[in-house]
C-alpha cells in the first residue's frame, strides 16, 4: 500500500530524515514513535505531499508521489499536528469546502458529510463557528476532514495531543473503529497511545529508523520472561528451591526494605509459563506471596534504551533488558499502563515541537 | 475519484475566498469607503453639470495602492498563519489551481467594488450623456491595470506570513509605480552614480552618466504597468499594452506558484 525507499530530507546540512525505508500493507495500523524533533512529522508531511523529499521514492497505492501526485494524494486523509481549520467558518461550511476540494460528487456530498460528522460525533456542533469550539472538537473536525472521501489511508499526526482523558479515550476508540476499514498511520511520542492503537511500530530517532517491529516483539516476545516475586518469611534457601523449578533459568535475590519480606527476580526459560509452578511451590512450602508481577520491559523502557543507543541499529533487543542491574530494572519496569490518567502524566511532560 | 482536469478544487477555493471575505466587516468598510469616494468624485462633477467618469476612474486608479493591497493581503498570508495551507497542498488539487482561484477571487472582489462606477455610467446614460472612446479607454485601462496590480499583490501575500507586511510591500511597489514619473530621474541619477563609485565600467564622462540615468529611467518606465496603459486613457488603443499587462499577470502568478512549490523543498 505504502512503499518508502531510502527517504532523505535535508534542511541545509541537517538531515531531518535519513535513509528511511519501510513498507506498509493494506489494513495495517502503524505507529510512528519518536521523541520531539525525531522526524515523524517531517516523514508524514513528505508522505502526504506537503513537503518534498530531498532523495528517495514514495509510492502510495501504486502511484508514485512525484509522478502521479494527485492520484497519490487522493488516497490519503491527513490530520496534521495542527488541524488545518478555518476559524471563521462553521463546521458544516468547512466540511463542505473540504468535500468539494476532494472532488466528492455534489449528489453524495451532504450524505457523506453527515455520515462523517456522526462518526466523529460532531453532528451537534454543525452550525457553530470553528473558532468558538474547544480543542477536543477541533481535533475531531480535523479527523472528520481526513475521513471525507473515504480515503483508504489515514495519516494522523499526534491525534490526541492536548486532549483531556475522556476525549483521549473517545478518539482512541474512534481510531480503533477506523482501523477496521482503513490503513492507519499514527505518530506520537506518547507510548501508551501507540501501544493502545497500533500493531506495529516504527521507532524514529534523529531522522533514522532504529526499529521496525511488532509491538509484542519489541517488548520481548509473547511469553512473559522476567518476574518479580515478593514473599513473606521465606527461608534462606528459598532462592535455590525456586531455581530448581523446571522452566526457571535463574533466580536472583533483590534487596527489600523490610526484614520479613524477600524479593526475587525470577527469569524464565524462553517460552515457558512459570507462574503456576511458582504459585504451587510457594503454596506447598507455605511462603505467602505478597506480589508476583511481570518485569517484561515496557515499550517505554525499550524506547528509552533504543534512543540512548544501547540497542544496536539492526533493531535487535539485546538481552541486556534482562541482565541489567536489579536496582534500575525494578524502578524502570512498570507493567504496561493503559490508564488514561497516566497518559495525562506523560502528556504533561511533553513540550512544544 | 479525481478526474485529471477537474476544476473542483479551483471552484471550491474560489467560492470559499469570496464567501469568507464577505463574512468579515473589513470587506464592507473597504467597499463602502471605495463606493463613497467614487460617488463623491462623480457627484462633485455632476453638480457642475458634467459627467466625468474618466476622471472618476483615473482618481480611483490612483487609490489602487491602498485598495488592492487591502483586498489581497489575506490571500495567502492568513493560510500560512492559520496552518490551513497544508490542507490545500495535501488535497488532490494543483498548485496552479490554488493560485488561480485566489487570483480570480480577488479580481471578482475588485469588480464588485467597482460596481458603483457602473452605476454612475448608467446615470450618465440616463441623463443623456455619451460614452466616448476616451471613457471606454479609461475604463479598460482601469480594469487591466487593476488585474496586473492584483497579481503583484497576490505574490506579495505569498512571500510573507504577516498580512501587514504583505500589504506594506505591495503598497510600496504600487506607490513606486504611481510616483515613477517624479522619482525616476532621481532614481536614475542615484543608480548611475552608484555604478560610478563602484567603478564597474571605469570612469564615466558626463554625458555617459546622463545617458545611463536616462536608460534606467526608461527601463523603470517600461516596467510600470500604469504608464503602459496610459495611452488608452487618451483614447489611443493598441494591442501591445494588453499583451504586456497579460504577461505581467502570468509572470507574477507563475512566481506565486513557484514560491509555493519552493516551500515543499524547504522548511515549511
Amino acid at each position: 500500500m505504502i512503499d518508502v525507499r531510502h527517504l532523505y530530507k535535508y534542511y541545509g546540512k541537517h538531515a531531518a530524515v535519513s535513509d528511511l525505508s519501510f513498507h506498509i500493507d493494506e489494513g495495517e495500523v502503524l505507529g510512528l514513535l519518536g521523541p520531539n524533533g525525531a522526524g515523524k512529522s517531517t516523514c508524514m508531511n513528505i508522505l502526504t505531499g506537503f513537503l518534498s523529499a530531498s532523495r528517495g521514492e514514495v509510492t502510495i497505492n501504486g502511484h508514485d508521489l512525484l509522478e502521479e501526485s494527485q492520484a497519490a494524494k487522493a488516497c490519503i486523509g491527513y490530520l496534521p499536528e495542527l488541524p488545518p481549520l478555518y476559524q471563521d467558518m462553521t463546521v458544516r461550511e468547512y466540511l463542505n469546502f473540504v468535500a468539494e476540494l476532494k472532488s466528492i460528487p455534489k449528489a453524495k456530498r451532504q450524505a457523506e458529510i453527515s455520515d462523517v460528522m456522526q462518526k466523529v460525533k460532531i453532528d451537534s456542533v454543525g452550525a457553530r463557528l470553528i473558532g468558538n469550539l474547544s480543542k477536543g472538537y477541533r481535533q475531531r473536525i480535523g479527523i472528520a476532514q481526513a475521513l471525507l472521501g473515504s480515503p483508504p489511508i489515514l495519516i494522523l499526526d499526534e491525534p490526541t495531543v492536548g486532549l483531556d482523558p475522556q476525549q483521549i479515550i473517545e478518539i482512541r476508540s474512534l481510531i480503533r473503529e477506523l482501523a477496521k476499514s482503513h490503513t492507519v498511520i499514527i505518530s506520537s511520542h506518547i507510548l501508551s497511545e501507540i501501544e493502545a492503537s497500533c500493531e506495529r511500530v516504527l521507532v524514529i530517532h534523529q531522522g533514522k529508523l532504529i526499529a521496525d517491529r511488532r509491538i509484542a516483539d519489541l517488548c520481548g516476545g509473547g511469553a512473559e520472561l522476567a518476574f518479580e516475586l515478593i514473599l513473606k518469611r521465606a527461608p534462606r534457601d528459598a532462592r535455590q528451591e525456586l531455581e530448581k523449578l523446571e522452566g526457571i533459568a535463574q533466580v536472583e535475590a533483590l534487596e527489600s526494605g523490610e526484614s520479613e519480606i524477600q524479593r526475587f527476580r525470577v527469569l524464565a526459560r524462553e517460552a515457558t509459563e512459570i507462574r503456576e509452578a511458582l504459585f504451587e511451590l510457594c503454596a506447598r512450602k507455605n511462603w505467602p506471596i505478597y506480589g508476583l508481577r511481570s518485569l517484561q520491559p515496557s515499550l517505554e523502557e525499550v524506547f528509552i534504551r533504543l534512543t540512548d543507543g544501547e540497542l544496536d541499529h539492526a533493531g535487535e533487543v539485546r538481552d541486556s533488558a534482562l541482565e541489567q542491574d536489579t536496582g534500575t530494572q525494578s524502578d524502570a519496569s512498570e507493567s504496561k499502563s493503559l490508564d488514561p490518567v497516566s497518559d495525562l502524566h506523560e502528556g504533561e511532560v511533553e513540550s512544544d515541537d | 475519484m479525481t478526474k485529471p482536469f477537474s476544476f473542483n478544487g479551483l471552484r471550491a477555493i474560489y467560492k470559499r475566498e469570496l464567501m469568507m471575505y464577505f463574512k468579515s466587516p473589513i470587506a464592507y468598510i473597504l467597499l463602502g469607503l471605495y463606493a463613497l469616494v467614487s460617488g463623491l468624485v462623480f457627484s462633485l462633477y455632476l453638480f457642475q453639470g458634467l459627467a466625468m467618469i474618466s476622471i472618476e476612474l483615473r482618481f480611483l486608479q490612483s487609490l489602487f495602492f491602498i485598495l488592492i493591497p487591502l483586498l489581497c493581503m489575506k490571500s495567502f498570508s492568513s493560510e500560512k498563519k492559520n496552518g490551513s495551507l497544508v490542507l490545500l497542498m495535501t488535497a488532490p488539487v494543483r498548485i496552479r489551481d490554488i493560485v488561480l482561484a485566489k487570483y480570480l477571487a480577488a479580481v471578482t472582489l475588485f469588480v464588485i467594488s467597482s460596481l458603483p462606477s457602473l452605476l454612475h455610467l448608467v446615470i450618465t446614460l440616463l441623463l443623456g450623456g455619451r460614452i466616448d472612446l476616451q471613457v471606454a479607454g479609461t475604463a479598460i485601462a482601469y480594469f487591466i491595470a487593476a488585474f496586473a496590480y492584483i497579481a503583484i499583490a497576490i505574490f506579495c501575500s505569498v512571500i510573507s506570513e504577516s498580512q501587514l507586511i504583505a500589504a506594506i510591500i505591495s503598497m510600496l511597489i504600487f506607490l513606486c509605480f504611481d510616483v515613477f514619473s517624479s522619482i525616476t530621474p532621481v532614481l536614475g541619477q542615484v543608480l548611475s552614480s552608484a555604478l560610478q563609485s563602484l567603478d564597474v565600467f571605469g570612469f564615466f564622462a558626463g554625458e555617459q552618466q546622463t545617458q545611463i540615468a536616462k536608460g534606467i529611467e526608461s527601463t523603470l518606465r517600461w516596467i510600470n504597468p500604469s504608464t503602459r496603459i496610459s495611452d488608452y486613457a487618451r483614447g489611443i488603443f493598441s494591442i501591445s499594452p494588453i499583451f504586456f499587462l497579460l504577461s505581467y499577470i502570468v509572470l507574477f502568478l507563475f512566481f506565486t506558484c513557484k514560491k509555493l512549490e519552493k516551500q515543499r523543498w524547504a522548511k515549511s
